[in-house]
């Protein structure tokens, strides 16, 4: 496991300090090079949204960086450029750097998979980091499909009613979860660019579009959906409404069908968790099935008490908390994985998750 | 076109349509490229879909920043990935309140705030890495008398101002000041390195000045309010400058290329905040500044040296302190160094040219009728001094600030274009100057009574009529009509720079919106107020013109008669400088009083 | 002076309307405003009275010209 992302459900919810603690832990604990960038914009010194201080990303020399070259000088940490990669963000071309001298440093990486991918390819192969650890950004989690494994940090700040919060976390990790397909469909789907339906007997009838976004695209796949269909493939998107509409097409059929989607990321980028668990849940009923080739596991779930509340009368922020004892409770009660709030245990039950 | 045709899609996420879409497509189909706009208010799902339909190469959104708006975009932009349409499809985003911070953080390929060019939206779209144009290299030095050849369109009026100017050349013959005697001493310090001729030199020098400055040669005293600065201030203002300069990215105030160059004029006493106002107004697109010295100054003979802060109005000349700021401007800022009424005139013009500075500015008329010097004194040192702008190709302007003693616009004009004339005959390059203000010969006459435009038009229609010259209205535009209030002071500065931009002259001066303010130093919040009010008028007017009422053509006409009648009445006196003591251009009854300073000092027979 | 205010370049303007009876009142106003704003030499930049009040302008300057300003001292070369 080597390419870590580290999601936040909003802003506030602990995202750069579960990034901080595990890259502190790293550098305390072992020798091992840490790659750090960022699918967003992090490392700015005050929140743009709530103009509370947020805490920025701190690295070790000898450890490694991929941010927008425009940033290099930002923060305090002293960066020799490695690389120039051929990925562009709105803050310029990302580069690869080691740290010559410790420091904060500001992070801008490349913001979509494919391009992840290389950048995060090249710290692990060419300058040998052992882990690269991917910080979110604000409502994106798309390009997490490349990362080996999420941890996601809520809390509060996502919505400060500890059971609506509970059950959110749990309908995420629930999605995450859906469950890894058969190799034979695997292999058969292996070469798929677009939307296909695949028969009794093999026959594959391939599709026009990738993604499942439209009423309009469910309506023509409609047509290629004959008796002997026994599953379909979803290479790209698909949209919470959309995937309703494919259950009502099939109706009875459903029973005994495979719905294959390429990650579960797919899936959760198009509704609200609790309504893409509906549907999901709707499916089972209905005995088909919903599967994914690659999973995204679900690492960790950190957890953050704290949330600006808004005061009307004076049109400030103000820092609050909700009940740490029992938000940890009833998270834990309700999730099968290790949560965890960094700043009052640190990160170190993270690390021996992530073999440290 | 260099690159290959691209297929846009255009999207307003947002209830209602965006003129920024609608500009930039123009803009793409303009280029060469398909572009396809979308209604507004479509949902993400059908934006996609679209872009996946029309199998485009570029997605462009457009959506005003409120409440949730984070969110959508976000989402919008994790679905389209999802969907598999970013590793082909390059995506931006356009709006108010867009930054690049916000743009990467939303996970766009660009991001695209106010102040956008569709120039920069289609370099995106046709994956040409956008280079901002470095504003203040791309701003370049702007020589307004390039385009005049000095030509008389009024032969009659060349003709006396011919007989003037040669009697001026003929009259100073033989005669010279202690002025011009420091000015060749002082070139002579410039060609010297030998530190014991420096200090005959300087001896030398000290002779010809008077006591308080006699005694800084002596003893190295300055008067009261004066001091040298630090060598701890002069580091810090090479760091200061050293930090400002790379963070420059200034203004153009012109909107068309018709619109004047704009000056700003500083003088706070101090060469730091001064040079701290030069780079606020140059950030803010002022392409010129005007150097303001102490009134005492021109009442004294000979300037100190060395790095000198005073307390008071006026930044003290020595060449150190124009090097300060000469080495503190944008290579394209214009800088003019004032020597129109002292008794330092040749030397001011010596120094502002070995420095560096583009302009100067000299007029005999006005400074020995309105600044206080002699008028036989001022006469001789002009000449020197109109001789050392044409040695150093440095343009000069001859002021008319006797107008706001009193003296009418006329006879202000004809000691002006005596200068003029003075000045092309001892091969320099003179610029006209008349006055944009409330004066008090129209308070008087009521010129000014429905409209300030009148009679303003009236005084350029009017220089137009009889040479072919570079005209920079001052100084400031508008004076004595602006207020202590920011609003209408800036807007009357404003409205007076576009209606000099509609008669087509060459260059502004404008004031800050503390013009009217006596109760301390000028603000430099004050100075952005007046350059964004006139670059927002620019932009108000571009060719559109202001139209005068037809008394702009009687005034102007009686302006040229007026001129010529004076002028005659010169030629008839037969001695220019007799008849600036006599009032011929502007009489004790108007407000001139011959100037005092420096009477009786003319050293003759040599 | 606070670390903000040391950041100005040079004034601090105070426009606002004041609720009064006449511009004797007004100046007044305006005085006791900048001294409990913290500065003690304000001077009235613009005031116009009209029925419902006054509109003012009032300034303190910060620095003034030959001052020494800390704004234009980098934080690694000053004292």
């Amino acid at each position: 496991m080597r390419i870590i992302g580290v999601a936040g459900t909003a802003k506030n919810t602990g995202k750069t300090t579960t990034i901080s603690g595990l890259l502190r832990c790293v550098s305390q604990s072992s020798k091992t090079k840490v790659g750090l960038t960022s699918i967003g914009y992090d490392g700015e010194e005050i929140d743009n949204i709530t103009g509370l201080v947020k805490p920025r990303l701190f690295l070790n020399k000898g450890n490694v960086v991929a941010t927008a070259i425009t940033l290099i000088n930002v923060g305090s940490a002293e960066l020799k450029i490695i690389e120039e990669t051929d990925v562009f963000t709105p803050l310029g071309r990302v580069i690869i750097a080691e740290v010559k001298k410790d420091g904060l440093v500001v992070v801008a990486g490349p913001n979509k998979s494919l391009e992840l991918k290389i950048v995060v390819e090249a710290m692990l192969e060419e300058l040998g980091c052992e882990i690269v650890l991917v910080d979110g950004a604000l409502n994106r989690i798309a390009p997490m499909a490349i990362t080996d494994g999420l941890i996601i940090a809520t809390g509060a700040a996502r919505n400060p009613d500890v059971a609506e919060l509970v059950q959110e976390t749990r309908h995420i990790c629930d999605i995450l979860d859906l469950a890894e397909t058969e190799e034979s469909y695997k292999k058969i789907v292996s070469d798929i660019k677009t939307i296909a339906v695949i028969n009794k007997g093999g026959k594959i009838d391939t599709y026009r579009y990738s993604a499942l976004i439209h009423d309009d695209i469910v309506s023509e796949l409609r047509k290629i959906i004959t008796d002997d269909a026994r599953a379909v493939y979803i290479p790209a998107a698909v949209s919470q409404p959309a995937l309703e509409k494919l259950l009502e097409i099939l109706g009875a059929r459903l029973s005994g069908f495979t719905i294959l989607l390429h990650d579960p990321i797919k899936l959760l980028v198009s509704a609200s968790p609790e309504r893409i668990v509906r549907t999901i849940n709707k499916v089972e009923v209905l005995k088909g099935r919903i599967e994914v080739l690659k999973k995204v596991p679900v690492l960790a779930v950190t957890i953050n008490p704290f949330y600006p509340r808004y005061l009307f009368d004076k049109n400030i922020y103000e820092p609050a908390y909700v009940d740490e004892e029992l938000l940890r409770e009833e998270m834990q009660k309700a999730l099968p994985l290790p949560v965890v709030n960094i700043l009052k245990d640190g990160a170190d039950i993270l690390m021996k998750i992530l073999g440290f | 076109m260099t690159s290959q045709k691209k297929k846009v899609l255009l999207a307003p996420l947002d209830p209602v349509h965006d003129i920024g879409l609608k500009m930039i497509k123009r803009g793409l189909e303009l280029a060469g490229h398909d572009a396809i706009l979308l209604p507004p208010d479509y949902s993400p799902e059908e934006i996609i879909k679209a872009a996946i339909d029309n199998n485009v190469d570029v997605i462009l959104i457009s959506r005003t920043l409120g409440y949730r708006v984070a969110e959508i975009l976000g989402s919008f932009i994790d679905l389209a990935e999802a969907s598999g349409l970013r590793e082909r499809v390059k995506i931006g985003i356009g709006g108010m309140a867009i930054k690049p911070e916000l743009a990467a953080e939303l996970g766009f390929d660009a991001g695209f705030g106010p102040g956008t060019t569709v120039e920069e939206a289609i370099a995106f779209v046709e994956g040409r890495e956008y280079i901002e144009k470095d504003r203040g290299a791309r701003k370049t030095k702007k020589d307004i008398t390039e385009k005049y050849d000095y030509t008389f369109k009024n032969k009659r009026i060349e003709k006396l101002l011919n007989t003037i100017a040669d009697e001026i050349i003929e009259y100073v013959k033989g005669k010279t000041t202690p002025g011009i005697e420091r000015a060749k001493i002082r070139e002579k310090m410039f060609e010297s390195d030998d530190e014991a001729e420096l200090r005959q030199l300087r001896k030398e020098y000290a002779a010809f000045c008077d006591d308080i400055v006699k005694a800084y040669y002596a003893n190295g005293a300055l008067k009261e309010k004066t001091r040298q600065l630090t060598s701890e201030e002069l580091k810090a203002l090479k760091s200061y400058l050293e930090k400002v300069k790379t963070k420059m990215k200034p203004l153009n105030l012109q909107h068309i290329d018709t619109n004047p160059v704009v000056f700003i004029q500083y003088g706070t006493g101090c060469p730091f905040m001064d040079i701290a106002h030069i780079k606020t107004c140059e950030a803010w697109g002022a392409d010129g500044v005007v150097h303001f010295d102490p009134s005492w100054g021109a009442r004294t003979e000979g300037f100190y040296e060395g790095f000198i802060t005073h307390e008071e109005d006026g930044s003290v000349i020595t060449y150190e302190n124009l090097k300060l700021i000469k080495d503190a401007l944008m290579p394209s800022t214009l800088w003019q160094v004032r020597a129109h009424r002292g008794l330092n005139t040749p030397e001011t013009v010596l120094l502002a040219g070995k420095v560096g500075a583009d302009l100067t500015k000299i007029n005999i008329a006005y400074g020995s009728l309105g600044g206080g010097t002699d008028p036989e004194r001022l006469t001789v040192d002009a000449v020197a001094a109109i001789k050392y702008a044409a040695k150093f190709k440095m343009p000069f302007d001859v002021v008319t600030n006797e107008e706001l003693c009193g003296v009418p616009a006329h006879k202000a004009f004809a000691g002006m274009l005596i200068v003029t004339v003075l000045g092309l005959k001892l091969g320099a390059r003179p610029i006209l100057q008349p006055l944009f203000c409330y004066s008090p010969e129209v308070m008087i006459n009521g010129q000014m009574k429905d409209n300030y435009i009148d009679f303003n038009a009236a005084k350029i229609i009017a220089l137009k009529r009889i040479i072919n010259a570079p005209i920079w209205c001052g100084a400031p535009i508008g004076f004595l009509t602006q207020t202590e209030d920011r609003v209408q002071s800036s807007l009357s500065t404003a409205l007076h720079a576009s209606l000099a931009s509609s008669l087509e002259v060459d260059g502004i001066s404008i004031a800050s919106a503390d013009e009217a303010y006596s109760g301390g130093p000028i603000s430099a919040a004050a100075r952005v107020d007046t350059l964004r009010a006139t670059q927002s008028a620019f932009r108000f007017f571009g060719h559109a013109k202001i139209i005068p009422t037809e008394n702009s053509e009687v005034w102007a006409s009686q302006i040229v008669e007026g001129i010529e009648r004076t002028l005659e009445s010169v030629v008839k006196n037969g001695s220019f400088v007799d008849a600036l003591y006599k009032g011929l251009l502007g009489s004790r009854e108007e407000g001139a009083y011959p100037g005092r300073a420096g009477r009786g000092t003319v050293i003759k027979n040599i | 002076m606070s670390k903000a205010l040391e950041k100005v370049m040079d004034a601090v303007d105070i426009e606002t309307f004041l609720v009064c009876d006449s511009e004797e009142e007004a100046r007044k106003i305006s005085m006791q405003m900048m001294n409990e704003l913290g500065f003690c030499n304000a001077s009235i930049v613009f005031i116009q009275y009209l029925g419902p009040g006054a509109r003012v302008r009032v300034r303190g300057y910060i620095y003034k010209p030959g001052e020494r300003y800390n704004w234009f001292y980098d934080e690694n070369n000053s004292q």
